[in-house]
This record gives C-alpha cells, sequence and structure tokens, in this order.
C-alpha cells in the first residue's frame, strides 16, 4: 500500500519538459479568444442574455443576475481580453483568474444555455488558475526572464484525466438499451442528412445509424486509453480527428469538437511537444534563439502539496458528479434528475410543449399561459422538457401575476413531452398546483414515470 | 517517430475530411441525390403553395372589381355579389394563410391580409376626417379583410343603411375612397407574393426546392416552424382562445372572433383547417402528391407511432368540432361555450402533435445557437 502511495507521488512529481503544458496554455487561450469572438459576432449576447425578460438560475446560484446590457459586453470582453492573455502568457495568472470567473458567471447566468462543453471549460479554466503555465513561451517569462524549464508531471496529469473522464463517462452514458439496442436518436437524426450528395444515401440506412452508434460507444469508452498509451496514440489521435470532424459536419455542436481536438494534443509526450516546437521554430528561421532553455531546474510551487490536494480533491468530486444520477429513481433521460455535469452528450431526442393553466382562487376564474410570451424559443424548448425549469417558471408566472394583482392563484402545468420521437405523454402531474412546490435535491415525486411504449 | 507518424496521420485526415466536405458543400446536379424530402417540396410547390396563391390572387381580383362595381353605384345587387366576392376570397385566403415563409414572410402578408379585431373606430375617424394614411406597419388594423369586414357588414344594422353610407351620407365619398383603398392594398400585395413565387417572376419556387435540408434557413426548417406558430398562435390563440378569454384571465371577449361582423368566423375556420390538412397531405383538390404525410411515413424508421395518420385524425376531430359549433361564434361563447371549448381542446391536441413529435420525427432546429442534442 505504501509502496503505491510513493509510487503515484514519485510520479505526480517526475520532472518532465514544461512544452506540453505551454503548448496548451497557448492553445487553450486562442481557441477560447476564437470562441468568445464567434459567440459575441453570431448576436448571442442579444439573444441569450439581453433580449429574454427571465432567466432560468442553477440551483442554489439564483444570486448570480443579468448584469444588463452594458455589463454582458464588458463580461465578454473581459473574457477575450483574459483568452488572450492566457494565450500570450501576459499577465497569465490574472487573465486566467479573470478568465475563470466572467466565463463561469456568464454561464451561471442561465441554465437553459448550459453546454456540456461550456462546463468544461470552466473546469478548465480553473484548472488553468493553479498551473505554471507561462514560465515559458510567454510575455511574462521574457519580461521577468523566468528560466525554468521543467515542471513535475502532476500538472499535466489533471488535464489528461479530466480530458478521460470526460470521454468515459460520455461512453458509459451510451450504454443504454436505446443508445445501443434501438440506436436512437442517432436513427431519428441521421436521415436528416439524406439530402448530401455521395454520403446521404446511407444516412437512412437503419445499420449506419448502429454502426454510429456502437462506433461512438467504444471510441468514448477507449479513447482514453489509446491516448495515454504510446505506442497507439498517434492511431488514437487519427480518431479524435475523424470523430470530432465529421460529428461537427453533422451536429449544430458549435466549437466542441476544435476544443477538444486541441486539448488532447496535451497526450502527446514531452519530446513530441519539443519536436513539434522546434520544427514551427524552424519555419520561421528561428535558429538563434530558443523556447525551451535546457536548464534542469524543476518548479515548485510555494505550498506544492496544497495544490496537489486540490487536484485529488477535483478529481474526486468530477468521478463522483456524474454518478449521483444513479441516485434519483425513475428514466433518467425523463426526468433528468441528475443529468447535467455529466457528460451526457447527444443522448436523446427530446420535445415538449407546456400548457400553464392559472387558476385565481378570489374569482374561481380559469386561464392559460404559454411560455412563448415571455421566453426565447431556445428557452421554451429547454424549459418544456426539463422539470426543474418547469417550476422555475411556474414561480416566475406567479410572481409575474402577482404583479398583476393576482395574489392567490394555482398554477398548474400540462406538459407533454415527446422522447427519442416516441409517443408524447405527460412528464408531470397536471394536477400538482405548482405554487406550492419548491426546488430541491430530493427526488421529484410530482414527476410522472416515463411509461415505455408498447 | 512521432513525427512521421504524426504526419501521415495528418495527411490521411487532411485527405478525409476533404472528401467529405466537398461532398458535403458539393451541390452539383449529377452528384445530388433524389431524397425523400425534395419531391415533398416540389409537389407542395406546385400542387398547394403556388396554385393557393393563384387562386387567392383571382379570387382578389374579382373582388376588387365587384368594389369598384360597388363604390360607383352602391345599390342592393352590387352590395351582395361584393360579400360574395369577399367571402370567397376570405376563405382561400385561409387555406394559404399559414404558409408564413419566404415572400409572404417577407411581404408581412398576414398582418396584411388579416390583422383582427379590426380598428372599427380609428377606420371611422379616418373617414370622417378624409385623411388616412393607410402606409406603416401601425396601420395594419385599420385595414386588410377584417377592415372590409367592417365596412360591408358592420356599418349599420340594415343592408340599407350600409348602402346609404355609401350614397347619400356625407362621408360617401371618403368612405368609398377607403374602402377602395382597402382593396387596392391587399390586391397588390398578393400579386407580389404570387409573382415571387412563379418562375416567371421572383422564382423563389426553385429556391425552395433547392433549400431541401433541415437547418434553420432551409424550407422544411421554415415551414415546420412557420406552420407550429401559426397553429399556436393564430389558429388556435387569436380564432378561438382568446375570444374564449383563454388568454386574458378567464374574461371572454367575443368582439375579437375572426370576421365579427360578417359571422363568418366558424365557416373561415373550417376552411383554413382543412387547407392546413390539405397542405399537410400534399393535396389540393382532386390532385394528392407528397406531403408531410407521406414523408413522415418514409422517414420513420421502425418503431412506427402512426403519427402521419394520427396528425390526420387530429385535423378530422377538429373539423368534426367545428361543425357542432353553431355561428355566430361570438354569440356562441356568450351563451354556449361548451361546443366552442371542444373545439379549443382538439386545436390545442394538434399544437401538442406538432410541436412535439412532428418537431422531432422531421428533426428540424428552432435556433442557429450550438446545442447538446438535449
Amino acid at each position: 500500500m505504501k509502496k503505491v502511495k510513493t509510487r503515484i507521488i514519485n510520479g505526480i512529481n517526475k520532472p518532465i519538459s514544461i512544452a506540453p503544458l505551454v503548448h496548451f496554455r497557448v492553445l487553450f487561450g486562442l481557441i477560447m479568444f476564437i470562441s468568445v469572438a464567434r459567440f459575441v459576432f453570431n448576436g448571442w449576447i442579444a439573444t441569450q442574455y439581453i433580449e429574454p425578460e427571465f432567466h432560468f438560475s442553477y440551483y442554489g446560484f439564483s444570486w448570480v443576475s443579468n448584469p444588463g446590457e452594458t455589463g454582458m459586453y464588458l463580461l465578454f470582453l473581459t473574457m477575450a481580453l483574459s483568452a488572450l492573455g492566457i494565450a500570450l502568457g501576459y499577465y497569465y495568472k490574472v487573465s486566467a483568474v479573470l478568465f475563470f470567473l466572467s466565463f463561469t458567471y456568464v454561464e451561471l447566468i442561465d441554465v437553459t444555455n448550459y453546454l456540456n462543453h461550456y462546463y468544461f471549460v470552466s473546469l478548465v479554466a480553473f484548472l488553468m488558475l493553479w498551473m505554471p503555465a507561462h514560465l515559458a513561451f510567454s510575455v511574462d517569462s521574457k519580461r521577468k526572464g523566468f528560466t525554468i524549464s521543467r515542471i513535475p508531471y502532476g500538472y499535466v496529469l489533471i488535464i489528461q484525466l479530466l480530458l478521460s473522464m470526460v470521454y468515459f463517462y460520455a461512453g458509459l452514458a451510451k450504454l443504454n438499451p436505446a443508445w445501443m439496442m434501438e440506436a436512437l436518436p442517432l436513427k431519428i437524426w441521421l436521415p436528416m442528412f439524406s439530402h448530401l450528395p455521395l454520403v446521404g444515401a446511407w444516412m437512412s440506412e437503419l445499420w449506419v445509424a448502429y454502426a454510429f452508434s456502437w462506433f461512438g460507444a467504444l471510441y468514448d469508452l477507449s479513447i482514453p486509453f489509446f491516448l495515454f498509451y504510446s505506442r497507439t496514440r498517434p492511431y488514437a489521435y487519427l480518431a479524435v480527428l475523424v470523430f470530432h470532424l465529421s460529428t461537427w459536419l453533422l451536429f449544430p455542436i458549435g466549437m466542441f469538437p476544435f476544443i477538444m481536438i486541441l486539448a488532447t494534443t496535451i497526450f502527446f509526450s514531452p519530446e513530441s511537444h519539443l519536436k513539434v516546437a522546434a520544427f514551427i521554430r524552424n519555419l520561421f528561421r528561428r535558429k538563434s534563439t530558443t523556447t525551451y532553455r535546457s536548464s534542469n531546474e524543476v518548479y515548485k510551487a510555494p505550498y506544492q502539496n496544497l495544490i496537489w490536494s486540490l487536484f485529488a480533491g477535483f478529481l474526486v468530486l468530477q468521478l463522483l458528479l456524474p454518478l449521483r444520477a444513479y441516485a434519483y429513481p425513475g428514466n433518467l433521460f425523463w426526468t433528468e434528475q441528475g443529468y447535467r455535469f455529466s457528460w451526457r452528450v447527444m443522448l436523446m431526442e427530446k420535445a415538449g410543449y407546456a400548457i400553464f393553466h392559472i387558476r385565481d382562487n378570489v374569482t374561481g376564474r380559469e386561464w392559460e399561459n404559454y411560455a412563448s410570451d415571455y421566453l426565447s424559443p431556445m428557452q421554451e424548448k429547454q424549459m418544456a422538457t426539463q422539470p426543474d425549469l418547469i417550476l422555475q417558471f411556474a414561480h416566475f408566472l406567479k410572481q409575474k401575476l402577482a404583479d398583476q394583482g393576482f395574489e392567490e392563484v394555482e398554477i398548474r402545468a400540462e406538459v407533454y413531452v415527446s422522447l427519442n420521437g416516441g409517443k408524447n405523454q405527460l412528464l408531470i402531474d397536471s394536477k400538482a398546483d405548482l405554487t406550492r412546490i419548491e426546488d430541491g435535491f430530493a427526488p421529484k415525486t410530482w414527476i410522472l414515470p416515463y411509461k415505455k411504449p408498447l | 517517430m512521432y513525427c512521421k507518424h504524426l504526419f501521415v496521420s495528418v495527411l490521411v485526415v487532411t485527405g478525409l475530411m476533404g472528401l467529405l466536405l466537398s461532398c458535403v458543400e458539393d451541390s452539383g446536379e449529377e452528384t445530388q441525390q433524389e431524397t425523400a424530402r425534395k419531391p415533398v417540396l416540389e409537389n407542395l410547390a406546385s400542387t398547394v403553395i403556388i396554385p393557393g396563391y393563384e387562386n387567392l390572387h383571382a379570387q382578389m381580383t374579382l373582388l376588387d372589381q365587384s368594389v369598384k362595381n360597388f363604390t360607383s353605384d352602391p345599390n342592393q345587387a352590387n352590395l351582395e355579389a361584393l360579400r360574395t366576392d369577399f367571402i370567397s376570397t376570405y376563405s382561400q385566403w385561409e387555406k394559404v394563410s399559414f404558409l408564413e415563409f419566404g415572400p409572404a414572410f417577407s411581404q408581412t402578408l398576414r398582418a396584411e391580409f388579416n390583422t383582427f379585431p379590426t380598428d372599427n373606430f380609428s377606420i371611422d375617424n379616418a373617414i370622417e376626417s378624409g385623411e388616412f394614411s393607410l402606409t406603416g406597419f401601425s396601420t395594419t388594423n385599420r385595414r386588410g379583410l377584417p377592415a372590409m369586414d367592417y365596412l360591408i357588414y358592420g356599418l349599420a344594422d340594415t343592408d340599407e343603411e350600409i348602402i346609404a353610407k355609401y350614397s347619400i351620407d356625407e362621408n360617401a365619398g371618403n368612405r368609398k375612397e377607403y374602402l377602395l383603398a382597402v382593396s387596392q392594398l391587399i390586391l397588390n400585395k398578393v400579386d407580389l407574393v404570387y409573382n415571387q413565387w412563379l418562375p416567371s417572376g421572383g422564382n423563389y419556387q426553385e429556391e425552395f426546392i433547392q433549400k431541401d435540408g433541415t437547418d434553420v434557413g432551409s424550407s422544411f426548417g421554415e415551414m415546420v416552424n412557420a406552420l407550429s406558430q401559426y397553429l399556436e398562435r393564430f389558429s388556435r390563440d387569436a380564432r378561438m382562445g382568446i375570444p374564449l378569454g383563454k388568454r386574458s384571465q378567464g374574461v371572454i371577449i367575443p368582439r375579437n372572433v375572426e370576421a365579427y361582423y360578417s359571422q363568418q368566423s366558424i365557416p373561415l375556420l373550417q376552411a383554413h383547417i382543412s387547407g392546413m390538412k390539405d397542405f399537410y397531405l400534399g393535396k389540393q383538390g382532386n390532385t394528392d402528391g407528397k406531403g408531410f404525410y407521406e414523408l413522415l411515413q418514409e422517414i420513420r424508421a421502425g418503431e412506427d407511432e402512426g403519427l402521419a395518420d394520427r396528425i390526420l385524425a387530429q385535423f378530422d376531430l377538429i373539423l368534426g368540432r367545428l361543425d357542432q359549433v353553431p355561428s355566430p361564434l361570438s354569440t356562441t361563447i356568450q351563451t354556449n361555450p361548451a361546443p366552442a371549448e371542444a373545439a379549443h381542446q382538439e386545436l390545442q391536441k394538434q399544437v401538442i402533435l406538432i410541436k412535439t413529435e412532428f418537431s422531432s420525427a422531421l428533426g428540424v432546429l428552432i435556433t442557429y445557437q450550438d446545442n447538446d442534442g438535449d
């Protein structure tokens, strides 16, 4: 036991070249800058943060509020500049802190904008705060004349492990009857591409949907191991490229494929990284200057063990979070209790429609309310399939009605949801008065069980 | 060693991606596969949409002539002829009203044709003062078919009095001018939209058929989003839910029914739903080609939930319920709302089917935003 512990500690502290971490820093900073710029130029600040009059908050984070138009633009400016700061290694620590805070704050404003890759970015940004990633090939190192070129392997390992968990849990989530045995939802999605020339003809074929499903699951579950093992690594990286570029071509998943393609380069050995660096230097014919000094000094943080403990705690939390879903009863895809923060991507086709029935207890009058009067189409779509968001919206409606002078109302929601193209059925108890229900971590008893179609 | 591997890998991947990309972007005629969706687009354009606008254009031309006849010689016969043409035009409008994409969308045809309830007070004021500007989006509730509905049915209780408003009334001249202007404006609009679809005009038909994907800007993306929004806001709410008080804290608003003055609300809603049903089927008169119905049967691999037939059956259920709603709807809502409530229920069920299973099955996207795949 002690031997294992010593081996782990030695492994973590083993000095390696700083090159993989530095390259990761530059690539992460650049792709984040591009992502932020793309978001701004697509006009999504307006559609996602300025136009909607209501935002769905994360449980416990209702204090995160929308800072208004100017505030939003300032936040995105901070994000863009700090991403550049990270890439250039210019006031790196300050940039990393600012990027983590601004990015995470913006993500916390509205649950309906949740994307697994935004969550991944927040996690990586958090780790970057603690990284000595600016000690070489950076403005900071030029300025301050850093000479360190070696770091303990632990800093690279934690990113490799986080990436492995993303893949592995994504693969584990695919091991469900619908995905494996019925090729759902790919069976529904792929025929959409039947208009594409050449590949189009295959897209309606059932076997293609099965092949994609099984290959996807196999890929996710095995790729971490193949990336760790040096002899399979080049082929594994080839698979990474093929997999992510094809998902990018087929599905509207934004920057995620590129983030993963760049992030997984951290699996390559320090030697490979040094060779690539040398190759790029040669391209620019800068033979005289070296990016990585060949000193043997190894970086050591002032409280190195504290940082390792923090990383260990981070990993344990990451390992446990996706498992919380199993503590809830019922079909996870239906109830979505414990669905987020678990690397569950592209797993289901879900569409819903919610009718809110209002009853004024003072006059006995009854009427209806629809989310489209208050929410953006995207918010409405997300809300109509997720029970916790339906509850939040009902409470928002209650507040709205109280403002109009209806102090004593009952709000019931008749919500029909179709899962993976199946017959629509009621998602929650349409007799439950949502104004009397509070959200929490306890299982939501007002969610109706999913009836499997016969 | 690594560099070599990496180099080979990069080369292979670049090749593969290049191939895949060229497939995606290549839309040359020769390589284009005949797919399930394209024939549907072709049929909808040539059988339903263009003939629909053609009919509306023809009806509207007749109506405009009747307006001219009536205003030049206001008498009972001309009023009756005008009213007949008005109802035919309104019925034909119902059959294309929900096609809110392409030219109809860019010309805001729905707002131009059918913004109701009409603002009868502003119409009266404009006629009295003789100063009426009917351009701009803010005036849509003073023109279109609902304004005409008021002008030829709602000015007075008897036909003689209405005819008098156009002959001996002190503002008869202004009133004629107003009616003529209203008619002219919508005739121009339908003429524009119809010609933009025609191959000899704007040829939107070709663009419509070319955009055979399912993304936001594609014809299917636009049709499905338009259909589900229209069904929700205008079929269910505007024509039924709002008068029934569903959107006004339970207080009924009978005057907000469609075609309040001519009391044609129910026949028009029936024309509207059967038009939508024909569109769904890809059918026009005796010509029945490929529509959403056929597409749903083709694309749903494996477990068929019978969605195509369930949506069709729901259209019939709505029509069946509407048969049992006594006209005029504005009175029924006040005296005996149950049959109207029942029709509203069936409309609601269709909204649910379209918003959940129909959208899922066709896999259209609602925004350009990135997503996680739910």
